[in-house]
């Protein structure tokens, strides 16, 4: 095959790769957005913590990299519901829209400074998922972003599955599209936000775990995947769950392909015009409402 | 009552006496001179992504200053000088390094300002210290020669760090002789001005027979290298040469993923030991050559500094600190030549230190150099270690002498 046909494939491969992280990525920062009506902007740093969860648990207690990903969920989904229930919980005194912004913005800031004070600067990997590359379409194609794509769209799957045929799931989306409607049905809506939370919690540690064994881990990871992820809610549309998935994806060939044919100059403008030249056409994202 | 007598006799006797030693000790201390005080401002980013680099920096000097002071400070003449530090954190970016830059000139009253990873923090720097005429130590540069650099119109700015390019010929007598089949290089470099480097690295690769077949760029921020090096790859190198990047772990990784297996050059100083913890894949970490310190066979010096370092902090140890260690030692050396701690004697004093060995550094003997080049002689020179990675172990080759 082709040289340049081998490497746009290639290219586009790890596009796709990238774009199932993001995904996963905006999918819990849009449920959030979606179930609460809040903008957690720690999402970056619960993302990193996530991460430095699964590395420890490898390096210092000898667990595979897998388990240690499903306990590092699991623990930030603990997270979660401890920020639901402290810190974004809604209540009369409280402003709905500005009290979640400042909380969250302070709470990024500590998790980011204690994340530097406890695990400290110096550089640190989670191991691997899979070494080694598979041959596909003529060109190498890293193993570990392959099971990359294969776990999160896993856990997309499950979170349809969870939604879709669950009553908890059910009552969550009762409680996402009308919140006075669901109460009146007994549905808790302080429930289900701490369910929600504890969901978009483990979901972007799932996103930091793969991230952090792909790309790099350290205390400042988490900002640029959180402004990706802010991007992919405008791009989608707010609070929309397809709208996430769809810009994920899209964001993520931009970043996989556009570098390869284009240069690095264009892979740092692309994203910003294409986001641009959709939101000219449709204001309010591709599957957002008005 | 006779016995009372005599007893407070004897009392008033050893008070008297205990006075007297008291104003005699105050005496001798009033009349010897107080130690002087030469007041160190560092600028570095301690906060955000290379606050790793910034705080081994600031170590490296510190450690340095206290190690003088510790042995009763530097003495030139019938002068004592003790060393103060003062860090101020640029935040990465050219208002955080000038605010910083100001402060320690307008407010600490420094006498010195060392610091700056990034060409634009130098910039920013040097804006502020040349107008009230305080000599800048470069700590850092990434592109030799850049506006930012030394020259003849700024006499207040001296580099007591190496040109990257310094490694150029090492790693390519290296290669040649090691790996002599490898004919076609890619390098692959972050874009950002290294053009001039890209050149010149093109131009001796030609001399030694290697043909640089391509050259891969990422943007300054990039943390997927697999778009990068799937472009690169595409070229069929038989050597990359990852240019100046503290991402070339990432890189490496990157490369050994798509498939290749040919030598990896990064000529950046990242000690093995970063390359063993980050990659830590023994099948990625072979045919690795680096101009990192290999730290599991320091030198004398070197082994001074990481117990020094060990016994201050908890942090393991980076050893980028060497380099800043050494910038604080040369600075008193030349003190010492120029009998004086004032910047513009000090500086010239430097400027004469080009005879090879003219100065001490934990790399070796080393000296002053670039005149031809960058039309001063303020630049320092020393030897470059070289270090090969072979299935996950080190083989400390050397430290080089720059040709």
């Amino acid at each position: 095959m082709n040289l340049q046909v081998q490497m746009w494939l290639q290219a586009v491969v790890n596009g796709v790769a990238l774009g199932w992280l993001y995904i996963v990525m905006a999918l819990g920062l849009t449920w959030i957005l979606s179930i609460m009506g809040i903008l957690q902007l720690a999402h970056g740093e619960v993302y990193m913590i996530g991460a430095y969860v699964v590395y420890y648990l490898c390096s210092s207690l000898g667990l595979n990299v897998y388990f240690s990903i499903l306990i590092s969920m699991v623990v930030m989904a603990a997270f979660g519901i401890f920020l639901e229930r402290f810190l974004f919980r809604v209540r009369a005194d409280r402003d709905p829209v500005l009290t979640p912004i400042v909380v969250s913005t302070g709470l990024s800031l500590i998790l980011t400074s204690g994340a530097v004070a406890g695990f400290g600067l110096y550089e640190k990997s989670i191991p691997r998922l899979l070494y080694g590359s598979v041959r596909l379409f003529g060109g190498a194609v890293p193993k570990d972003r392959l099971l990359a794509i294969i776990f999160s769209a896993a856990a997309l799957l499950l979170l349809f599955l969870f939604l879709k045929r669950s009553r908890w799931g059910q009552a969550i989306m009762a409680s996402a599209q009308n919140r006075e409607g669901a109460l009146l049905r007994g549905i808790d809506p302080n429930q289900m936000a701490m369910i929600s939370m504890a969901i978009g919690c483990a979901m972007a540690a799932l996103a930091g775990a793969l991230a952090g064994s792909i790309l790099m881990l350290q205390p400042y990871m988490g900002s640029q995947p959180m402004l990706k992820g802010l991007v992919i809610i405008v791009l989608g549309g707010l609070g929309s769950l397809p709208g996430a998935f769809v810009g994920g994806m899209l964001l993520g060939l931009i970043d996989g392909t556009i570098p390869v044919i284009f240069g690095p100059a264009a892979a740092a403008l692309a994203p910003l015009i294409i986001v641009i030249l959709i939101l000219l056409i449709r204001p309010t994202g591709m599957f957002g409402h008005e | 009552m006779k016995r009372r007598g005599v007893t407070l006799k004897l009392l008033g006797v050893v008070l008297s006496a205990a006075l007297l030693v008291g104003a005699m000790g105050t005496f001798h201390q009033t009349s010897a001179a107080p130690a002087k005080h030469v007041k160190i401002g560092s600028v570095m980013p301690i906060t955000g992504p290379l606050a790793v680099l910034g705080l081994a920096f600031n170590r490296g000097w510190q450690l340095y200053l206290d190690k003088i002071n510790s042995q009763g400070g530097l003495k030139i003449g019938d002068e004592t000088y003790l060393f103060d530090l003062i860090s101020e954190d640029s935040k990465l970016s050219a208002e955080g390094a000038s605010t910083a830059a100001k402060k320690l000139i307008n407010q600490d009253k420094v006498d010195y300002v060392v610091g700056g990873i990034m060409e634009f923090e130098l910039e920013a720097i040097y804006q502020a210290t040349s107008t009230r005429k305080v000599p800048f130590i470069i700590a850092n540069i990434n592109v030799p020669g850049h506006q930012a650099d030394v020259s003849p119109k700024k006499p207040f700015l001296v580099r007591l760090f190496y040109s990257h390019d310094d490694s150029h010929s090492i790693d390519l007598d290296y290669l040649v002789k090691t790996y002599p089949k490898a004919k076609k290089m890619v390098i692959v470099a972050p874009d950002v001005d290294y053009d001039r480097m890209i050149e010149h690295l093109t131009a001796q690769a030609k001399v030694v027979g290697i043909d640089v077949v391509g050259v891969g760029k990422w943007a300054f921020g990039t943390t997927d290298f697999i778009p990068t090096y799937t472009k690169a790859l595409a070229m069929n190198p038989e050597v990359i040469w990852a240019m100046v990047s503290g991402q070339a772990t990432y890189q490496l990784m990157a490369a050994r993923q798509l498939g290749f297996k040919g030598p990896f050059v990064s000529n950046v100083p990242l000690g093995p030991e970063v390359f063993q913890h980050v990659v830590n894949d023994p099948t990625a970490l072979t045919d690795v050559i680096t101009n990192g310190v290999d730290l599991s066979r320091p030198n004398e010096m070197i082994k001074d500094v990481m117990g020094r370092w060990d016994a201050k902090f908890k942090d393991p140890f980076v050893s980028d600190c060497l380099a800043a260690w050494d910038q604080t030692w040369i600075l008193t050396q030349a003190m010492e030549k120029a009998k004086s701690v004032a910047g513009d004697k000090v500086i010239a004093a430097l400027e004469t230190m080009t005879a090879p060995g003219s100065l001490k550094t934990c790399f070796g003997p080393g000296q002053m150099g670039g005149a031809k080049r960058f039309g001063v002689n303020r630049v320092l020179t020393r030897p470059l270690p070289l270090t090969r990675i072979m299935n996950g172990k080190t083989e400390f080759i050397g430290f080089m002498t720059v040709k």
